[in-house]
């Protein structure tokens, strides 16, 4: 056990402005919540060490800007991403409308080499406002994009009253840990980049 | 508009006074969006707002002029695609890059050479990075220096080159209230002509620089980009802002002056001036200034700048 390499996963966290990105890694991280968080410029990161299924992992979760403006320059940190979770407020129909637009520019600014089956993760937050009672996105629908999209896992959550926070992060390690095992039956001998740059220059020049 | 996700910094954003500041910072902004169409409102216009509350407790139409005096040297850095960012960010990489090659090239091979981890820094001109107390002081020498920098080689300051956009979005507005109309003038006053084929003294750039430069020992020490991004978000405060920017000015100058040798002393499109630089040291007089911008792009430049400088001047 103790001789067991530790994994380390890198978690992108995407969606709108002010949809919860910060709060839900800081939930989960720190078991913290304030309404007091500025917003993000830029990019930041949070380290949490788990075992999940006997596996030590270590998650770097990496919460971006979400205007759009900055989007260009947050997808800078895309780079070698394990899986991604994209965030959107069940009370604000056009956070869920742009999901759409966050995966796309991950797929194409990350370059995952197998986008179809890449471990995403959708979480609609904030279903605790109001009771409930503003809720634009129903979990229906939700689910619906989620199924078109490839079985993407789904979760209600709350970041302010921590409802379902932990259980989403939980399967996001898993799915990416799966993921990481298929990669390597997939092709035992290309698990890291060099190689697999190696053997495209070699496939290129004969 | 996200006005309340502004800090608690300063005395009118606490406590009590909080709701009523966040309101004014609301009206503020939207005069701002309503006169300046093509940047609109984006996150981080409010962090640079927030002081000038402070500035004029009481008065929105002060506050609102003096923020778009403000706006009016940051402006390009909101506009889409962050191209003016991307050039900022390179030059900064330029600049480090000829007057720290070993600081430079250990943040290039951890992975960091693209200094996007500073782009906060330098989109919010260090409002975040340095106490509340001390930003003014920052913003204002850093302003009243780039005026010098920049009348001492006659070269604009960084905000030049942009008015055109403004008059030309300003026109497909709806018709503006008399208070909006007098603001609008009011702000239109504030900018300045385009100056096509002119350079710019980007000093903000090199108070970053010597920002980073002031934590040389932690930034080398960082193992990973992503050590140095951390470092970058919890930047130490700077102790003493004013002398942050007569280093800053010093790494301006000193960048100029090897530009100048690595061009052999001629660089077309600059223009010609001699000054006297903050600790009063007589430069020579010729184009001493002029090689100082030889890391910045021409102001009609088009977007699509690489992050490793991209113009003629460019590092190689």
């Amino acid at each position: 056990m103790s001789t067991k390499k530790r994994r380390l996963l890198k978690v992108i966290i995407l969606g709108d402005s002010g949809v919860g990105k910060t709060s839900l890694m800081n939930q989960y991280v720190q078991k913290k919540f304030t309404k007091e968080y500025k917003a993000t410029i830029g990019a930041d990161f949070l380290t949490k060490e788990i075992e999940v299924d006997d596996k030590k992992v270590t998650m770097q979760i990496w919460d971006t800007a979400g205007q759009e403006r900055f989007q260009s320059l947050g997808s800078a940190f895309y780079r070698g991403a394990d899986c991604c979770v994209l965030v959107f407020d069940v009370n604000n129909a056009k956070s869920f409308d742009d999901l759409d637009n966050w995966r796309d520019e991950f797929i194409i600014q990350a370059g995952p080499p197998d986008p179809d089956n890449f471990p995403f993760m959708v979480l609609g937050n904030k279903i605790d406002e109001n009771g409930g009672s503003s809720r634009q996105v129903s979990e229906k629908k939700a689910k619906a994009w989620c199924a078109s999209k490839g079985s993407i896992p789904y979760f209600e959550t709350s970041a302010k009253e921590d409802i379902n926070v932990e259980a989403a992060f939980t399967c996001i390690t898993r799915n990416a840990l799966r993921n990481e095992k298929e990669e390597e039956l997939f092709m035992p001998d290309a698990v890291d980049m060099n190689t697999t740059a190696t053997q495209r220059k070699r496939a290129g020049c004969c | 508009m996200d006005a309340e996700r502004i800090s608690h910094d300063g005395q009118l954003l606490q406590g009590a006074s909080r709701p009523a500041g966040i309101d004014r910072l609301r009206r503020i902004l939207t005069a701002y969006a309503l006169t300046d169409s093509e940047v609109g409102y984006c996150q981080g216009m409010t962090d640079l707002c927030a002081p000038l509350l402070e500035v004029y407790p009481r008065d929105d139409q002060q506050a609102f002029d003096a923020f778009c005096g403000l706006m009016g040297r940051v402006r390009a850095n909101f506009l889409g695609g962050m191209a003016d960012m991307r050039r900022q960010l390179g030059l900064l990489g330029e600049v480090l890059g000829r007057l720290d090659a070993r600081l430079h090239r250990h943040l290039v091979v951890i992975g960091a050479g693209s200094y996007v981890f500073a782009f906060q820094m330098l989109l919010l001109q260090l409002r975040r990075e340095v106490a509340w107390a001390d930003v003014f002081v920052l913003w204002e020498t850093m302003w009243a220096r780039e005026a010098r920098l920049a009348a001492a080689s006659g070269l604009p300051p960084a905000a030049a080159g942009r008015g055109a956009a403004v008059a030309e979005t300003s026109q497909a507005q709806p018709p503006l209230q008399p208070q909006q109309q007098q603001q609008h003038q009011q702000y239109q006053e504030l900018v300045p002509p385009p100056l096509q084929g002119a350079v710019r003294v980007d000093l903000r750039v090199f108070v970053v620089a010597a920002a980073l430069l002031g934590q040389r020992a932690a930034l080398l020490s960082c193992a990973s980009m992503e050590e140095v991004v951390q470092f970058a978000n919890h930047f130490p405060q700077p102790t003493n802002v004013v002398a942050l920017v007569d280093q800053a000015e010093r790494l301006f100058l000193k960048f100029g002056r090897l530009q100048r040798q690595r061009n052999g002393g001629s660089l077309s499109g600059c223009l010609r001036g001699g000054c006297t630089s903050s600790n009063g040291v007589e430069l020579a007089a010729e184009e001493p200034m002029a090689a100082a911008f030889a890391g910045a792009l021409p102001a009609q430049a088009q977007p699509g700048v690489t992050a490793d400088g991209g113009d003629e001047h460019g590092a190689s």
